[in-house]
């Protein structure tokens, strides 16, 4: 038998000053009593045992007593996946706790009826009976809620329960789900992932057809599959806003067997500002202009003229600004571009101060775009640009050179003229490739920014012959690799791999100056909501947001940059938004499900646990009461009768 | 004294019940009142929020009944008595003398002082009942409740009128459908009959329906009988087709007839004093087409006859109209003598024959060219003419449509061919427009595009296309396209791997062609590696080929090279091959302009095709002299010494507007009908009602090409009708707009993206990163 204080564990002191309270109440009462029934021994002894008795009672409710025994009790964990075959190995003498959510088909099950149902895996560590064994049933427990279980139960505690986990069948399904969250218009939404095997079904030989569709339903792009293998498919989106995409998965008689959304936010585009440094007008340069600027990039195009002369054309700047850039390359100036674009003539015309200029501002951030032509190969290396000596330029001695360009998902298919030269870069970085493997644009980052070489100097050509959308993929590829990135405030992407359900943790993070930012406001459409943000501390000027969002569907999420704003408006300036979109539980069940079995799996196989032969078992104070009601009945009745 | 008479008694008796029942009356109108003020208050909410409904009022009015009833059975309207009236009077009345209640004792329970008190007493209560008391009476005054009760009623006049003043001053078209007047809230489209005549002469029978939503064929009549659920004015009933208004007569059955001839593709409803008491329904009108000309035969746009042959020939067409054909006929122009001497002859001529063959209707005519007094190097032009049945404004206007130019020679002596490497180069006979004269014939309709009629703009435009149908035809033809399958792409790519294929699959002759189109994967693989080992070799001889020798032989001797590759880039060297494709690939799109009496547009075209043709005919001459000569690259100090004394400004500014109204709207609209709860009603915006109106008129303008989109026309109207969201009735409505809005959205052009890794620059960690990057870089360099 063994004693312990229980509740009272954590406050000792407190127990004692209760139990010496209760010895004098006892001695006090004892005493009166002998003062009151001198002459009545019998009753005064009668008194004094059920005193004694009831003091006992009281402690012995009061603290914990255990019992020995000889086998090991074990509790078990009902979570959700949970097969009626895994249901039927349950014996009645077992714990059995049901943590919600559980499909309302099993609660009918017997085994289900003498559950305990729980809303938070913590509750089993509340019941009476020491936990020394704790086996898991179903999908186990998500990541977020070990997490919270490590969190509040101490290590020791947990060390001394043996748990085992029975993972669920796995069903057929997708898991390994990674996609963009936020994308800009053009841009390629790419879907990879798993197709699992359902492990009571041989399905190993059959060919699936995996489809991604659009917001209205029109197939874009499929993919056969068998389980086990992994897809990838890809689409540019269409159109600003927020859509949901579909994933739905067809066995060979076009049986529709999965379907689950793919929540996109597509964001317009970036206003860039570019500056075009050109030895002559181009083409090339003249078509970028003009697909950029109806955009709102604003773009300023230093043509050389004559020997000492430039023309300037600015497209999209106001007159203020126009003002500040009457020398564009200083280093002032250049804080202010996102990206430069030289031709190979402009680079060697370049003085050392231009070039100490540019080399400062790619230091600081600047993204760089050399058009590679036959002067500047023929030149190469500088030896006033040696911090672009990483980079190598050769020429090459052939009548013509043409490629076929290859970038991520790209499409083009005819050969294009490019520049006859060999380029490389230490760093390896290769942006777009030739159809024989040779590199055509590469990348080499430079302090905080970077420079790239390309040798295509003709990606018009792909403009004036159609391809609008495929020339427009080029130069928005090149920009998200070159421009500097975004330093405004704005909210972070979500992660690739991560998928945010209903009832569990979402955490969106906002970047930007930390004293600027006030708070963020949460908006769906019944119940629009202030949470404060909360400073990552090694990252000052990260700031996150937590909420629990207990129902599915687009969140938009707003903060501002003015100070001392109380409550976000219309009216609001410097207000950064973006949404956010909580899937239903009914959505991505396998993924789910083996985000559950994969955290378990591995919390398992890190867990210590500490074997102990000897197990007890909370005394049933069933008779204990039973001993006080009397001891305090026979009190009252002496008192009363005489 | 004596005692008073049992008829007095009796007397006083029946006034005090009068003036019982007077009171009483008096506190079951304050009751009422009172009761009255809840009623109104509810009623007058009821009323401001949802509208009229009937049997909600009649609860409401009868509940003051309900309320006087009740009062009936409490105690303190059983307290009001003849007692109580009696003690009333003690009370105002001194003379009573506080014993006006013993009147109602009887003498029994009466002593002897108190019997003489009550016919002393009697007396005076008889005198005073006789005067007019009223005054005198409780008079259950309410007054608050009765100023409540005018407050909220003239509360509610003046908001109900004020919002019709309102609602009569916004646009019309943000009328609720179904927040009509008072009057016309009952009135209900019982039934409906709705016949639709189409035009005679499209041979169609009388079609009778219910369903509002009618698919018609162009100048159809259209009878819709309705029986209402109320008798109105005849007057007052209308049809509002798009802009026109219809109205409706009424006959003795109380039916109402409306009809109109329907033309175009649009929307209606039915209106009772300008509001809608109906849905909005499409009408989908299908336009009668032109007759279709199709020549069986012959099928080459010239046909020579040899000078020794039977000059006969067979023109067999087939043509296809919807509703039928009221003349077809053959225009015809014979060409013969040559030079100055030529002498044309025009002459109409009709088909000998004409049977149906599969439902189709083809025509026959046999040609004997001598008995038209042809000879040996005369020509023959002819055109098949074909005019369908149709009827406008009750007269007939057949639709015309002319087919393609058909030549056919009589040979006089054999042709003298001019080849030039295996092309023939000078081969476009006389009697075609040349590319120069399709220019000045085109320049020339643009300049009296103001001068002339739109009907002979549109005929002159399109006949400016037929001649450059045909012209492009004919160098085609000496090129080998199949022209209707040829797209512009591959004419101006040049030929691509599937055309090559087909270049090489013509030269096999027919039987080897079925072999060949069946061979196995395995062998073609190996016939293209042959192929490719083939061309590689050639290439690697060319690049050994100083003088170039090799090169022009493989690009303008070797036949199966020159016909296949007419990759311009790849050769650096013009091919004259390419070249008059890149002319055809123009004239492709002169004639589509031309063709839509768009003159303006082909006009570029029309020149680029004239620029290649004749670059193709000097391309030979071109080649010569770039081996012959070589220019020195030019050097930078020549190239920047140009004069600038011309150049006013070294700075230009632009503003880019940036996006397409329409498009913004439709993106805008599709957004919110892909976020709009389908239960939970959300009210537009001004905003959004625009863009309503943005979008109609954008499906309205293409409604000619399209008239199905008249549905989605029809959606919109609801919509901004109701100037809510989601529709009511109509769940699939916005999502078959939802559907077609996002069609409607082009291609994507990517837009700038942001950097793909996004870190701030001034974050410390990124600082001393990039601050440690450099010292490493400046310890590692010398």
């Amino acid at each position: 038998m063994i004693f312990s204080l229980g509740e009272f564990a954590a406050n000792p002191i407190m127990a004692l000053v209760l139990l010496v309270l209760l010895l004098l109440t006892l001695g006090t009462s004892a005493y009166l009593s002998l003062q009151r029934l001198k002459k009545h021994s019998l009753r005064l002894l009668l008194v004094w045992l059920s005193s004694a008795v009831a003091s006992l009672c009281i402690i012995a409710l009061a603290i914990d007593i255990q019992a020995p025994i000889n086998t090991q009790p074990t509790s078990v964990l009902i979570t959700e996946g949970v097969t009626v075959e895994q249901l039927n190995t349950l014996d009645d003498a077992q714990n059995v706790f049901i943590l919600e959510p559980i499909s309302k088909d099993l609660m009918n099950h017997q085994a289900m009826q003498q559950g305990i149902v729980i809303q938070d895996a913590l509750q089993i560590f509340n019941q009476t009976t020491p936990l020394h064994a704790l086996h898991i049933l179903g999908s186990g427990l998500s990541e977020q809620q070990w997490q919270h279980l490590n969190s509040v139960i101490p290590a020791k505690t947990l060390e001394t329960i043996n748990i085992n986990f029975s993972p669920k069948q796995k069903a057929l399904g997708l898991v390994d789900i990674r996609f963009q969250k936020t994308l800009t218009v053009g841009e390629f939404l790419e879907i990879t992932g798993r197709l699992q095997s359902d492990t009571l079904t041989s399905n190993d030989n059959i060919i699936f057809e995996l489809a991604l569709l659009n917001p209205i339903g029109e197939v874009l792009t499929t993919q056969r599959i068998r389980t086990g293998e992994t897809f990838n498919l890809s689409a540019p989106v269409k159109t600003q806003g927020q859509w949901l995409y579909r994933l739905q998965l067809t066995n060979p008689s076009k049986q529709l067997l999965i379907e689950d959304p793919l929540a996109v936010l597509i964001n317009a585009s970036t206003p860039l500002q570019v500056l075009v440094k050109q030895s002559a007008p181009s083409f090339e340069t003249r078509h970028f202009s003009n697909w950029a600027s109806q955009f709102g990039v604003k773009l300023l195009i230093a043509t050389q003229i004559s020997k000492n002369r430039d023309i300037q054309q600015v497209i999209n700047f106001n007159e203020e600004e126009v003002a500040a850039l009457n020398e564009p390359l200083t280093v002032e100036s250049l804080q202010s571009f996102d990206l430069i674009i030289l031709d190979g003539r402009a680079v060697l015309d370049l003085s050392d101060e231009q070039i100490q200029t540019l080399s400062d501002s790619v230091q600081l951030g600047l993204g760089g775009l050399i058009l590679v032509d036959s002067e500047l190969a023929a030149a190469w290396p500088l030896k006033q640009i040696e911090w672009l000596d990483t980079l190598s330029i050769t020429p090459l001695d052939i009548a013509t050179y043409s490629s076929i360009p290859s970038w991520p998902n790209s499409s083009i298919e005819e050969a294009i003229d490019i520049n006859k030269a060999k380029i490389d870069s230490a760093s390896q970085q290769v942006l777009v490739t030739g159809n024989e493997g040779q590199s055509i644009v590469i990348k080499q980052n430079v302090g905080l920014g970077n420079i790239a070489l390309s040798l295509i100097n003709s990606s018009y050509s792909w403009q004036t012959s159609g391809k609008t959308s495929e020339y427009s993929h080029y130069w928005q590829s090149l920009l998200s690799q070159l421009a500097r990135p975004k330093q405004s405030l704005h909210w972070q992407s979500e992660d690739t791999d991560r998928i945010n359900f209903e009832d569990a943790l979402f955490v969106q993070c906002l970047y930007g100056d930390a004293n600027s930012v006030t708070f963020a406001t949460l908006v769906n459409p019944q119940q629009p909501q202030e949470i404060p943000l909360t400073n990552q501390l090694l990252q000052p000027q990260k700031h996150c947001l937590t909420l629990w969002p207990n129902q599915s569907g687009w969140y938009r999420l707003q903060a501002s940059a003015e100070p001392n704003v109380k409550r976000i408006t219309r009216s609001t300036a410097k207000t950064v938004d973006t949404y956010g979109y909580v899937y239903s539980k009914e959505n991505w069940q396998a993924y789910r499900q083996s985000q559950a079995i994969a955290a378990t799996e591995y919390v398992l196989k890190n867990h210590q646990y500490i074997a102990s032969s000897n197990y007890y078992k909370n005394l049933n104070k069933f008779w204990v009461w039973v001993a006080l009601v009397l001891a305090l009945s026979i009190l009252w009745v002496e008192r009363k009768l005489f | 004294m004596s005692l008073p008479s049992n008829s007095e008694l009796s007397i006083i008796q029946n006034q005090l019940k009068a003036l019982v029942n007077k009171i009483r009356m008096r506190a079951l109108l304050q009751r009422l009142i009172y009761s009255l003020v809840c009623v109104v208050t509810v009623w007058a909410g009821f009323y401001l929020t949802i509208g009229d409904n009937n049997w909600l009022y009649w609860v409401l009015a009868c509940t003051p009944l309900l309320f006087c009833w009740q009062l009936t059975y409490t105690s303190t309207y059983q307290k009001i008595s003849e007692k109580a009236v009696l003690q009333h009077l003690n009370r105002e009345f001194p003379e009573c003398e506080e014993s006006a209640h013993l009147i109602l004792v009887p003498d029994e329970s009466l002593n002897l002082l108190q019997r003489l008190q009550k016919a002393r007493i009697t007396i005076t209560v008889n005198a005073l009942l006789a005067k007019d008391l009223s005054s005198k009476l409780p008079d259950y005054p309410a007054p608050i409740a009765v100023s409540v009760i005018g407050f909220v009623l003239l509360a509610t006049i003046a908001i109900k009128f004020l919002g019709n003043q309102a609602s009569h001053s916004s646009p019309p078209k943000v009328i609720a459908l179904h927040q009509e007047a008072e009057s016309t809230a009952s009135i209900r489209i019982e039934s409906s009959e709705i016949s639709v005549q189409p035009p005679a002469y499209t041979g169609l029978s009388k079609v009778e329906t219910t369903d509002f939503n009618l698919h018609l064929v162009a100048g159809s009549t259209v009878v819709w009988q309705l029986t209402l659920s109320s008798d109105i004015h005849a007057s007052d009933l209308g049809l509002k087709i798009g802009q026109e208004q219809v109205e409706f007569t009424r006959n003795s059955d109380a039916i109402y007839t409306a009809n109109a001839e329907i033309s175009t593709t649009g929307i209606y409803f039915i209106t009772h004093r300008q509001h809608a008491i109906s849905d909005i329904f499409t009408l989908e009108v299908t336009a009668d087409t032109p007759p279709n000309i199709r020549f069986i035969e012959p099928t080459q746009t010239i046909t020579e006859i040899p000078k020794n042959a039977v000059p006969h020939f067979v023109t067999k067409v087939q043509i296809q109209d919807d509703f039928g054909l009221s003349k077809v006929e053959i225009l015809g122009s014979i060409a013969s003598g040559s030079g100055e001497s030529v002498k044309f002859r025009d002459q109409t001529f009709v088909f000998d024959s004409q049977k149906t063959v599969d439902g189709q209707n083809e025509f026959f005519k046999e040609w004997d060219l001598s008995a038209l007094g042809m000879q040996p190097g005369d020509e023959l032009y002819f055109s098949v003419r074909a005019f369908d049945n149709a009827w406008k404004n009750n007269q007939p206007a057949p639709q015309l449509t002319r087919s393609a130019n058909k030549i056919v020679r009589w040979l006089e002596d054999e042709q003298e061919g001019i080849h030039s490497e295996g092309i023939l180069l000078d081969f476009v006979p006389e009697y075609f427009k040349s590319q120069r004269q399709i220019i000045i014939e085109t320049q020339e309709l643009i300049a009296n595009q103001d001068s002339i009629s739109e009907k002979s703009f549109i005929n002159t435009s399109r006949a400016l296309g037929t001649a450059q149908s045909d012209l492009k035809k004919k160098y085609g033809q000496f090129l080998g396209d199949e022209f209707e399958s040829v797209t512009l792409h591959s004419m101006e790519a040049g030929p691509s791997h599937h055309h090559e294929q087909s270049e090489k699959n013509k030269a096999l002759p027919h039987p080897l062609l079925e072999a060949h189109e069946t061979q196995d994967e395995q062998e073609e693989a190996l016939r293209e590696e042959a192929e490719s080992r083939k061309h590689h070799h050639s290439e690697n001889e060319s690049s050994n080929d100083k003088s170039g020798y090799n090169q022009a032989i493989e690009q303008f001797g070797h036949a199966h090279g020159a016909t296949d590759d007419g990759n311009f880039v790849k050769r650096g060297v013009p091919s004259p091959i390419t070249l008059m494709k890149r002319s055809i690939a123009n004239m492709w799109q002169a004639e589509l302009h031309l063709q839509l009496a768009e003159p303006a547009n082909a006009l570029p075209f029309e020149n680029q095709a004239l620029e290649y043709l004749n670059r193709a005919k000097r391309a030979e001459r071109i080649y010569v002299k770039r081996l012959g000569f070589e220019p020195p690259p030019v050097s930078e100090k020549r190239r920047y010494q140009g004069d600038l004394s011309e150049v006013l400004s070294y700075e230009r500014k632009e503003q880019i507007k940036l996006k397409k109204p329409n498009l913004e709207a439709i993106k805008r609209l599709l957004s919110l009908l892909s976020h709009t709860a389908t239960k939970q009603t959300k009210e537009l915006t001004q905003q959004q009602i625009n863009d309503l109106n943005v979008v109609k008129n954008y499906f309205t303008e293409q409604l000619a090409n399209s008239p199905e989109d008249i549905v989605f026309i029809a959606t919109l109207e609801k919509i901004s009708l109701t100037a809510q969201l989601p529709i009511e009735n109509c769940s699939q409505c916005a999502a078959d707009l939802r559907t077609k809005l996002w069609q409607v959205i082009p291609k994507p052009i990517a837009e700038p993206a942001p950097h793909s890794k996004a870190y701030l620059l001034n974050n410390p960690t990124v600082q001393y990163f990039n601050d440690f990057m450099q010292d490493n870089r400046q310890q590692g360099s010398p």
